[in-house]
């Protein structure tokens, strides 16, 4: 085993002697491990809360890297760019919260790579794990034209607050906070966190007083929830009690067992916003004082960012066609005169070590330290001076990152799906990837929209935030036959608009080589029918899930094998996604009976989203219900049960599939609620749910079905 | 210098920057299979979306190999992670060497593209660790002696033209001319005595 001729020497004795020292005990604890010291359950929490993630393929690791506001200065772009060519693969990897992740590093080198990214004041720190993850914000924060004000010193107390405190770390999952400096734009995204803060002014005595407006309980994951409004307004100086005081709350009595239920937008939803609420404010009042809950905000009232160049406008005529096509849609005038906030489109979310160091010596010429990352997986340069514009803009013309498209339809936002994470089913970036290259080459007609977003995950978890995209995909498997295909669904309906103000939900399933050709007929659809000035989701909810999923209809069929093995092979993926089972005759025939009823299931739970857009909710929450029976007797039936058996679905299922724990059991368990609840009375919240749980059920059984008949999913 | 063992060489080619990296895939794709390779493959890396990225890259425990795009111009690059032995001259010989040998076992396959030529005679040697060898007089020093009886073995003494990378953020190494281009044959018949 090769270890670091730096252990144990003064190679590192510059950084500050905490931050040594918490990186000098992993690497024990890495050594332990591998020693068989210790226990490999107790590590991998461990390494998590030091960004450290195992990918899908064995003995490989992601390094997670979180960047408060997604904040950057040039240094630490160039040691980014400096470790990921000698620990990754040479590509930074921009995260849908502001994070950077390395891909394909060995976990011996990650001792020195955080060391290193220690030494230009960079923590992985609380990067992964059931802790508060990176603290995300407007990337425009300060510079933005319609802000009610810069959220940036306020974010960054509250990111380094919590780095790190006592009762931050006995969490039963993840932990997630934004801020947004207004309530009109997406940048912050803050309705679907754990916390999301809105900036607000009231008016106080003489004064105007700064503050937040509070979700709380958002996410996305597998069950979205919208957060709950907390407070119309809290003030700055209430802000970090307060998260101080949710954390303990959180920590005490939410779920710690079933990780699917283990997110606070689940004790919220169980105990009530209000309950929550009178929660806080008795734990608020036993907190002892902390100064640092105020110590910032003399200094964030006075925090202003100091461009590198003085302010200069543009100068008119004598510019390129491409200059003046790259400029009105990937920048954008600051708030301060004479300055523009340019985006660097990043295609997936990745840029090279090469461009990175190209682009940090740039940044020294045009800029301070004024680079942020973006939840849309771009970089934000600040500060730019309008009049250096035409330069600047050549000298990314020179690094390749000149491309057009930032804001775009083009500008897809991806997980990692089955490149790199142990959750992936389908191909997300490959998706991702052959749309990035049809808008290059064909379809660039709808390259430059601006009215629409796709959003791709390569499973249910909700990564890649396809819950809050107008068009968005997760993956999931069907099989026909021996062989299993990869297929998305397609989800309408959601907006990043408003915060990330609505959720999608699923109309279709199509084949994942169908997805391409489903954006085209989408958005086709869209351009010829719109309404004037019509949203995509106003028009998805015009002409009905129904009208769209029969558009759809030429696009859903999945081939056999035999007829059309392409099918079986996922975007960019020249192999099979699936491996011949050689089932007999005899479990072929039962095969298509299963098939056939999951089918069933699919019909049903569109049925039931149909009823509920048309406000039928006991027939929706009903419809939803028999879905899930169908699903649940489809797997049954693969255990040679009979449905003239007469047997009772729920118990059978509870017996053969959940106290096995064959059956992921968040979903399992929606199903035996639904069949608790029953259907009358449920309300809009919870019809809406059952009807996502019924998704992701049915999804479930596709997956266990497959993997029934031995097929490699 | 015990841990001097990421290094990497690249041949350059006549490929375009905008050359269609699917071929790679579709071979990279087979090769990561190959259980016992002694690169102990992982997987692959499918940059293909990145003008000037890293193209595709088969991923190993022991090494990376991949069609890359960036750097002065689109190439053949083998970076070496671990494994390596001996003194810096054996370790630079192993590197040289399994570059070559994979080099030709890519260039055998159907599908590599035809139009694209190998510039044998252009290559890059990055040494990829700046904590083990950072681009400093003082690594040079301890260096150039094996890289020039490395090359002496592959090119010929005094057969080629060495030029540092004279950025001294940048990794050490350097860009080689070869007086006189030897294929990929030729080149491995020099490791044979």
């Amino acid at each position: 085993m090769a270890t670091s001729p730096m252990v144990g020497t003064d190679r590192w004795s510059h950084l500050p002697a905490e931050v040594k020292q918490e990186i000098d005990i992993y690497e024990t604890e890495l050594r332990r491990v591998q020693q068989g010291q210790m226990p490999e359950k107790v590590f991998l929490e461990f390494r998590l809360r030091h960004g450290v993630y195992g990918q899908r393929q064995a003995r490989i690791q992601m390094q997670r890297i979180k960047i408060p506001l997604g904040m950057l200065t040039t240094a630490q772009m160039e040691r980014f760019a400096d470790v990921a060519e000698e620990y990754s693969d040479a590509v930074c990897h921009i995260t849908t919260r502001q994070d950077i992740q390395l891909h394909f590093v060995d976990i011996d080198d990650t001792p020195n790579l955080m060391r290193r990214m220690a030494e230009v004041g960079v923590t992985t720190r609380e990067a992964c794990g059931n802790v508060v993850r990176n603290v995300c914000a407007c990337p425009k924060s300060g510079v933005c034209s319609d802000e009610v004000f810069d959220t940036t010193s306020h974010a960054r107390a509250m990111a380094y607050f919590l780095l790190r405190h006592p009762d931050a770390q006995n969490f039963g999952r993840k932990f997630k906070i934004a801020y947004s400096g207004c309530e009109q734009h997406a940048c912050g995204l803050a309705i679907m966190h754990d916390i999301g803060a809105i900036a607000k002014v009231r008016q106080g005595e003489g004064k105007q007083e700064r503050g937040f407006k509070v979700y709380l309980g958002g996410g996305l994951g597998a069950i979205p929830h919208q957060a709950k409004l907390f407070s119309e307004f809290v003030p700055a100086a209430e802000m970090l009690p307060l998260a101080q005081a949710i954390a303990r709350v959180f920590a005490r009595l939410g779920e710690k067992k079933n990780r699917g239920r283990a997110r606070m937008k689940f004790l919220i939803a169980q105990v009530g916003i209000e309950e929550f609420s009178r929660l806080l404010a008795e734990e608020r009042e036993k907190l002892p004082l902390d100064p640092r809950w105020t110590s910032y905000l003399e200094e964030a009232e006075r925090f202003q960012e100091r461009p590198l160049l003085p302010g200069s406008a543009l100068e008119a005529g004598g510019q390129t066609p491409d200059f003046l096509r790259w400029a009105g849609i990937n920048t954008e005038p600051q708030r301060q005169p004479g300055y523009s906030a340019v985006t660097i489109f990043l295609p997936l979310g990745d840029i090279s070590s090469e461009q990175m160091h190209g682009l940090a010596g740039l940044c020294r010429r045009f800029v301070r330290d004024t680079v942020r990352t973006t939840v849309e997986q771009n970089l934000v340069v600040r500060w730019v001076p309008s009049g250096s514009l035409p330069e600047f803009y050549q000298g990314l013309r020179e690094l390749d990152l000149a491309q057009i498209g930032a804001g775009r339809l083009a500008d897809i936002t991806a997980c990692p799906g089955t490149d790199s994470c142990k959750l992936g089913i389908t191909s997300s970036r490959g998706l991702a990837a052959l749309l990035n290259e049809k808008f290059n080459n064909g379809l660039g007609d709808l390259a430059h929209r601006s009215d629409l977003k796709i959003k791709i995950s390569g499973c249910f978890n909700s990564c890649g935030q396809h819950h809050v995209a107008d068009i968005g995909f997760f993956g999931s498997v069907q099989r026909k036959g021996a062989h299993v295909a990869p297929v998305f669904q397609v989800l309408l309906g959601g907006t990043t608009k408003g915060n990330a103000s609505a959720y999608g939900l699923a109309v279709a399933k199509v084949p994942a080589q169908n997805a391409p050709a489903a954006v085209k007929k989408l958005t086709d659809l869209y351009a010829s029918q719109r309404a004037e000035a019509e949203s995509f989701s106003d028009f998805a909810r015009r002409l009905g899930k129904a009208r769209i999923k029969e558009e759809l209809e030429e696009l859903t069929a999945l081939p056999t094998y035999e007829e059309n093995p392409a099918f079986y092979k996922d975007n960019r993926q020249p192999w099979d996604f699936h491996m011949s089972t050689g089932v007999g005759e005899c479990a072929g025939a039962v095969v298509d009976q299963s098939e056939f009823m999951l089918e069933d299931a699919d019909r049903l739970v569109f049925e039931a989203t149909l009823a509920f857009d048309e406000g039928k909710l006991d027939n929706a929450a009903a419809k939803a219900y028999t879905a899930q029976i169908k699903a649940a007797d489809a797997l049954l039936f693969q255990r040679g049960l009979l449905l003239s058996d007469n047997y009772n679905t729920v118990e059978k299922f509870r017996q053969l599939f959940y106290d096995s724990g064959e059956f992921y059991p968040p979903f399992a368990q929606s199903f035996f609620r639904a069949a608790e609840e029953g259907h009358a009375g449920l309300g809009t919240e919870k019809t809406r749910r059952r009807i996502e749980e019924t998704t992701l059920f049915i999804e479930m059984a596709q997956t266990v079905y497959s993997r029934m008949a031995g097929a490699k999913v | 210098m015990t841990e001097l063992q990421r290094i990497a060489v690249k041949i350059l080619t006549d490929a375009p920057p905008s050359l269609n990296l699917d071929p790679f895939l579709a071979i990279f794709g087979r090769w990561r299979t190959a259980t016992a390779h002694p690169a102990d493959w992982v997987d692959l890396a499918d940059y293909a979306h990145m003008p000037r990225g890293p193209g595709i890259v088969l991923v190993g425990k022991r090494c990376n190999f991949s069609f890359d795009l960036g750097g002065a111009a689109p190439g053949l690059l083998y970076a070496s992670k671990m494994g390596l032995e001996g003194a810096p001259e054996a370790r630079l010989l192993s590197v040289f060497r399994a570059c070559l040998e994979m080099s030709r076992s890519l260039l055998a396959e159907a599908e590599f593209p035809a139009s694209v030529r190998l510039q044998t005679g252009s290559l890059e040697l990055i040494f990829n660790d700046r904590l083990e060898t950072a681009n400093t007089e003082a690594t040079d020093q301890q260096l150039k002696p094996a890289v020039v009886a490395a090359l002496d073995r592959l090119l010929g003494p005094g057969a080629y033209q060495l030029t540092p990378q004279a950025d001294p953020d940048r990794r050490y190494g350097f860009f080689i001319r070869a007086a006189r281009p030897l294929n990929l044959d030729e080149m491995l018949s020099r490791f044979q005595d």
